[in-house]
């Protein structure tokens, strides 16, 4: 196989994901450059290290000085993720380090890869479609059962099967207004019908698109992020809903200052939990940082748990940081820790106001109240149970389904407010086109088909 | 060889529609043009309806009429009744329909040749000398040898032509006309690979036959109309067209007569149109209908003959009697000339590059039917701009080739030369993706300025165009005006506001002619959804103009499909647009716009 593409590299695991990170290089010249920046403990070349064994190796800088102590695996054209030579670097610890790797495999000649690039080299590489090449990302990344029995499904096609019924019946609906169009003096198109077509494809696809959040939620993770007050018991919690020591707890107010991320499983769907440093106002500068990423963390996931402290009750902060969530349209769950001990000093009647219900005792000394935490929050994803049911999964797929629905929802708009027939079909035109971009049809070919072998039309 | 007996710079072989337009527009931008056809007295017949327009044809007409050309005016001229279709269905799709006087549309295209100095000879082509990759002339059935550097073949159906009716099938063009003989291998000589297609007609029966006052009487709009933007509008009230419906005892002499059917029987190998069935394809094809409507149409205003619209045919001449006689107030009728099926051979488009020029052969165009249209208004079109490309080689100037985002034309002839032809192709709206914007009635304001600039256009129509350009702005500025607090511009975008509204509040709207006000009209109306297609026109523009290097090898790139490198293979398009076109998906074409951008950024391959 010809390739004449650059070797590139990037960091393969997501950022902030602790423990281990995997730095990828991929191209004609990968093992070479590799080879520069990381030294066999065998002291063999890395070209003869046998394809998919992990091997450990010293990560070295340009003078020989040890950076990291790593693993390595060396995959072989054309059996490899990207259908190139790869070399993967698993590291140890955090992003500083496996940005350091990565470094020395630039400066070794690798250019850095751009953003989805190892994805696109992967169905270049062949075998795959751009659908399936979605799918396999999916199942490489896959990070629960359910996660994994959906990749599966979509890589058979059965999203691709329901899209191609509702494009057979939307051809159908449009066929019957061109051919009303194109010959005027011949047919009778039956446009009732049509209407109800749309209107069913319209439905179908918005019951889907309801569920989208859930299949991106599948493929990503949810991001869920424990903020609150000091010494609220947001660590504990953490570690609880873990089922895992992972945050230091202490007694003392302020001991978690970085953000702390984790991967879980809730429900059977994919959980990133992140841990903060407490709300409030300090002197200590370090302290000061960790406020600052506390909030940062908390506006960019996907849903806030404000962690009341049991002991304390609401105070004035909580509520205009509630408030202020809740105005913000967020998903945000209240959860006043400490259940076991507090004597309830936190009115339930005011949270139930405050948070229009959405708030939960708990404890994670006792594990009260953890299981109703988990059930709402995965409850936002899945809506209760529905977790068999297909889910379009890439945002791109997401996004061609959006485009379709609302393209649809103007066909029936435009009908609905008395427009004029060629701007329906305009719109339905630009239905097919956004799902035609999952399928591959050529619009206007499909729709001529239909008109001629369903009406009787010509001189 | 042989003695040369003539020269001309432009040398159009046939006479039929797209050899008027192409001759008239290379004589019109001043060179010396001859038409060779096998008649000289058959100059733009119309050997199938007598109609101009319809849906997506009325468009071209507007076009060709935008550029520079004479199809609306001899429209106008002969038309003898007129109408509207689609007139509720919104402004993309409105078109009108002209039914015509076939002789005097004939004797205004003849006149216009003879006004533009082109000289029309008889006489048969069997050859076509080319030498050094450029042609040099044609060779006639006499042996006479006509020097010309540029050619344009619009040669209709008569390409080695026969036609069947029943178990009939003899060597002739149509209506009689005889069949063009030799060229065909001549063509195949020079490397063009040929197909064949076939069409057909109805018959034609006596006007004094027919029971008149059996049939539903077809009127014409009854508000003044035109299609050419120079032309008068005029109401036309001919009593020149009937309507009638074909009953159970229709369907059953066709029924007991299909094994007769050439179509059926196996006589007929070539691809007929899809939307040109004939009635025993119909009856055949949707056994459920119990009727299919059907129009007689006049020839000419004082016509002894009648078209019968919808009863296309091949059946053998007996059975087409009885047909004919089983529909209400045709129970005497006799039929002038029977219907019949005729097959051609025609030059695979995808040969042409987008001027119409011949790939491979410098100065050889084709023009119309031969490139496996079907339609008078399709055929002029090419002519047209297979006239204007050959004169503008002639400057050394590049050609002109219209976008789809640009006119129907542009479609048409991208249509062409990017995909297969599998049926005769004819113009619909469903074919344009920017209908929105290519309406029939701003044909002028889109192409007006490019005829200019190419010298077809006339110092009159050119104040004709200014004039209404003018005010057209004028009334485009009037709608910013405001009534309620709000601009007129935005409350025509409610579907049930009507511009007359605000003629009582903005008087000066009132003043403005009525083509301009329903102009502006749709323009604010309609804004919304003509700038999504602008949009989208840019968008594809992006991508869809990138270059696919010539030389290309598909197999290079990994990850496409078969059918992909397949296509790639055999139509080589010039750019991603293009592949897109002919039927890569749009998968395949990412994979291949990925590995043209890596292969960028090595330094071997820009875009333009």
């Amino acid at each position: 196989m010809k390739m004449k593409d650059d070797t590139i590299a990037a960091i393969a695991t997501p950022p902030g994901t602790g423990g281990i990170s995997i730095v990828r290089v991929s191209g004609p010249d990968a093992l070479k450059i590799a080879g520069q920046a990381v030294r066999l403990r065998s002291g063999k070349p890395l070209a003869s290290l046998k394809p998919w064994a992990a091997r450990l190796a010293s990560v070295v800088d340009a003078r020989g000085a040890q950076v990291d102590e790593a693993l390595v695996v060396v995959m072989k054209s054309p059996r490899s993720y990207t259908g190139e030579d790869v070399v993967e670097i698993q590291c140890h610890g955090g992003r500083l380090v496996s940005e350091k790797v990565l470094a020395l495999l630039l400066e070794a000649g690798a250019r850095p890869a751009e953003p989805g690039e190892f994805t696109r080299r992967a169905f270049l590489s062949g075998r795959i479609t751009l659908e399936e090449a979605e799918a396999v990302l999916e199942l490489v990344e896959a990070p629960t059962e359910y996660s994994l029995s959906q990749a599966a499904k979509r890589l058979r096609g059965e999203l691709g099967q329901r899209v191609r019924e509702w494009e057979e019946s939307l051809y159908s609906a449009l066929a019957a207004y061109q051919a009303g169009i194109d010959f005027p003096e011949d047919v009778d198109p039956g446009l009732e019908r049509a209407t109800r077509e749309i209107e069913r494809v319209h439905r179908e696809i918005a019951a889907l698109l309801e569920r989208a959040p859930l299949g991106l939620a599948l493929v990503n993770g949810i991001e869920v992020c424990l903020v609150g007050p000091p010494n609220a018991g947001k660590s504990s919690l953490f570690n609880a809903l873990l089922s895992a020591e992972r945050a230091i707890v202490t007694e003392v107010p302020g001991t978690t200052r970085d953000v702390l991320r984790e991967r879980t499983e809730w429900n059977g769907l994919p959980v990133i939990l992140l841990d903060t440093a407490g709300l409030r106002e300090t002197s200590d500068i370090v302290e000061m940082i960790g406020v600052e990423r506390a909030e940062k963390a908390a506006s960019e996931s996907e849903v806030i748990v404000y962690v009341v402290d049991g002991a304390v009750g609401l105070t004035g902060a909580d509520r205009s940081w509630i408030e202020k969530w809740r105005k913000e349209g967020r998903r945000l769950l209240v959860v006043v820790s400490k259940a076991d001990v507090s004597p309830r000093k936190a009115e339930e009647e005011e949270l139930r106001k405050l948070t229009h219900g959405s708030f939960v005792l708990a404890s994670a000394k006792t594990g009260e109240g953890l299981e109703e935490i988990k059930t709402k929050v995965t409850g936002w994803f899945s809506r209760g149970g529905e977790m068999d049911l297909l889910v379009p999964g890439s945002a791109r797929q997401v996004d061609c389904l959006r485009r379709a629905s609302s393209s649809l929802g103007e066909a029936l708009s435009a009908q609905a407010e008395g427009w004029t027939e060629d701007v329906v079909v305009i719109c339905l035109e630009e239905a097919l086109r956004a799902l035609s971009e999952l399928t591959g049809k050529n619009v206007s070919e499909e729709t001529l088909e239909q008109i001629f072998s369903r009406f009787c039309v010509g001189k | 060889m042989t003695a040369i007996t003539g020269k001309y710079d432009i040398l159009v072989v046939g006479s039929g529609h797209a050899a008027v337009e192409a001759a008239l527009a290379g004589a019109r931008l001043g060179h010396s043009v001859a038409i060779v056809t096998l008649n000289p007295e058959n100059v733009a017949g119309m050997p199938c309806n007598p109609a101009v327009g319809g849906p997506g044809k009325a468009q071209i007409v507007s076009e060709i009429d935008a550029l520079g050309g004479e199809m609306a005016l001899a429209t106008d001229h002969a038309t003898i009744e007129l109408r509207v279709l689609n007139a509720s269905k919104g402004p993309a799709v409105q078109s009108l329909r002209a039914q015509v006087d076939k002789k005097a549309y004939a004797a205004h295209m003849k006149r216009a040749l003879g006004d533009a100095g082109v000289t029309l000879l008889g006489g048969m082509v069997v050859d076509i000398p080319v030498s050094s990759g450029a042609v040099r002339g044609v060779v006639l059935g006499n042996g006479d040898y006509i020097a010309a550097s540029r050619v344009i073949l619009c040669t209709g159906v008569y390409l080695e032509s026969r036609i069947i009716i029943g178990d009939v099938v003899k060597e002739s063009g149509p209506l009689g006309e005889p069949a063009a003989k030799g060229l065909s291998d001549a063509l195949r000589r020079l490397g063009i690979a040929l197909g064949r297609f076939k069409t057909g007609t109805s018959p034609r029966i006596a006007a004094d036959s027919v029971r008149w006052e059996e049939l539903k009487k077809e009127s014409g709009a009854p508000y003044p109309l035109a299609f050419s933007f120079l032309s008068k509008p005029r109401v036309y009230n001919n009593d020149v067209c009937y309507s009638t419906y074909t009953n159970e005892r229709t369907h059953e002499i066709i029924r007991a007569n299909l094994h007769r059917s050439p179509l059926f029987d196996g006589t007929i190998r070539g691809t007929g149109p899809r939307y040109c069935p004939s009635i025993e394809d119909k009856v055949y094809r949707f056994p459920e209908r119990e009727r299919h409507q059907i129009f007689l149409e006049m020839e000419a205003r004082d016509s002894d003959e009648v078209y019968i619209l919808g009863l296309s045919t091949s059946l053998p001449v007996d059975v087409q009697v009885e047909v004919v006689r089983s529909l209400p107030g045709l129970k005497e009728a006799r039929i002038v000339k029977p219907g019949y099926a005729i097959e051609y051979d025609r030059i695979l488009s995808q040969q042409l590059k987008p001027s119409l020029e011949v790939v491979g052969i410098e100065g050889l165009y084709s023009a119309g039917q031969i490139n496996g249209t079907s339609g008078y208004e399709e055929a002029a079109a090419q002519g047209l701009m297979a006239g204007i490309n050959a004169a503008l080689s002639l400057e050394g100037k590049p050609p002109v080739i219209l976008e789809r985002s640009q006119a129907y034309i542009g479609v048409l002839i991208d249509d062409l030369v990017s995909n297969v032809i599998d049926e005769p192709y004819r113009m619909l709206t469903s074919r344009c993706e920017y209908r929105l914007m290519l309406r029939q009635q701003n044909a002028d304001q889109r192409l007006t300025p490019l005829g200019r600039e190419i010298g077809l256009v006339s110092d009159a129509r050119w104040r004709v165009f200014e004039e209404k350009r003018a005010k057209l702005e004028k009334g485009r500025e009037l709608l910013g005006k405001k009534t309620g607090g709000v601009e007129v511009r935005e409350r025509l975008k409610a579907p049930d506001t009507r511009l007359e509204d605000f003629l009582g509040e903005i008087p000066e709207l009132a003043l403005l002619p009525e083509d301009v006000r329903a102009e502006i009209e749709i323009e604010a109306k309609y804004s919304g959804f003509i700038e999504r297609q602008e949009r989208e026109a840019k968008r594809l523009q992006r991508y869809a103009g990138k270059r696919i290097p010539p030389g290309f090898d598909p197999s290079e790139v990994p990850g496409l499909s078969r059918e992909a490198r397949d296509k790639l293979r055999r139509y080589a398009p010039a750019t991603i647009g293009r592949a897109l076109e002919v039927g890569v998906s749009p998968q395949d074409a990412l994979i291949l716009l990925a590995y043209m951008k890596n292969r960028g950024s090595g330094g071997a391959q820009g875009d333009e």
